[in-house]
């Protein structure tokens, strides 16, 4: 799953620790999310769309588009 | 913001993914260090009860029947701590450590059976407690290999 929480993180200009806290997780987990090794659950996900205030689809997009 | 540096900077070393604290919030540690002040508790009584009904003269008595109990309270206060802290863990955490159990028991599973195997061809009986350590050896290789594929 690809994301676009690091640009959005530094939009903002918040470190991964501010956004770790913001989210309630460890930087850790910003860190592997950020870097496509961890995907979140989806509580979590809707946790990272109210807090950049945008869409999931927004911030996540699937690796390949699947077949329709 | 330095973004170059905090990505390498908080990735967690083989030292911390062996200690099993990779990733951990504050919640984690304190949850995780219960949990092992526990686990100390428990090989404390386990081999102080050991000790004392291998050496005094109360095994069928009712106190050896209480020493013999007294590792099983620890044993379920461990458990008991060990769920408290999943249950509230980071979800990275979680996934680690549900990684690491699946891995001790896959190793413990597969040794117990391939084993026996090896008992019916003349192999010396396996204890249960070696079958605990090899589920003991693959949890903590889980971990480790969990914890450094997600630093």
């Amino acid at each position: 799953m690809k994301n676009r929480l690091k640009v959005l993180r530094a939009e903002r200009g918040w470190s991964q620790a501010e956004l770790a806290t913001r989210l309630e997780v460890s930087r850790q987990t910003v860190n592997a999310i950020e870097t496509g090794k961890y995907d979140p659950s989806l509580p979590l996900a809707f946790k990272i769309a109210d807090t950049f205030e945008a869409k999931i689809e927004e911030l996540f997009e699937p690796e390949s588009e699947l077949v329709r | 913001m330095n973004d170059a540096t905090e990505d390498s900077a908080i990735r967690p070393g083989f030292w911390q993914c062996l200690k099993n604290s990779a990733g951990m919030t504050e919640r984690d540690r304190r949850n995780h260090a219960r949990f092992v002040r526990w686990g100390l508790a428990w090989i404390a009584a386990l081999s102080l009860a050991t000790f004392f009904l291998a050496h005094q003269s109360i095994p069928g008595t009712a106190t050896g029947w209480i020493v013999a109990s007294i590792p099983a309270v620890c044993m379920a206060g461990m458990m008991y701590r060990f769920i408290e802290f999943l249950r509230n863990a980071d979800e990275l955490v979680r996934n680690i450590q549900l990684e690491s159990m699946a891995v001790g028991f896959a190793a413990a599973f597969a040794v117990g059976i391939g084993y026996a195997v090896f008992e019916r061809a003349g192999a010396p009986r396996l204890e249960i407690i070696d079958i605990f350590q090899v589920l003991v050896l693959g949890y903590t290789v889980g971990t480790v290999v969990a914890s450094w594929r997600y630093r």
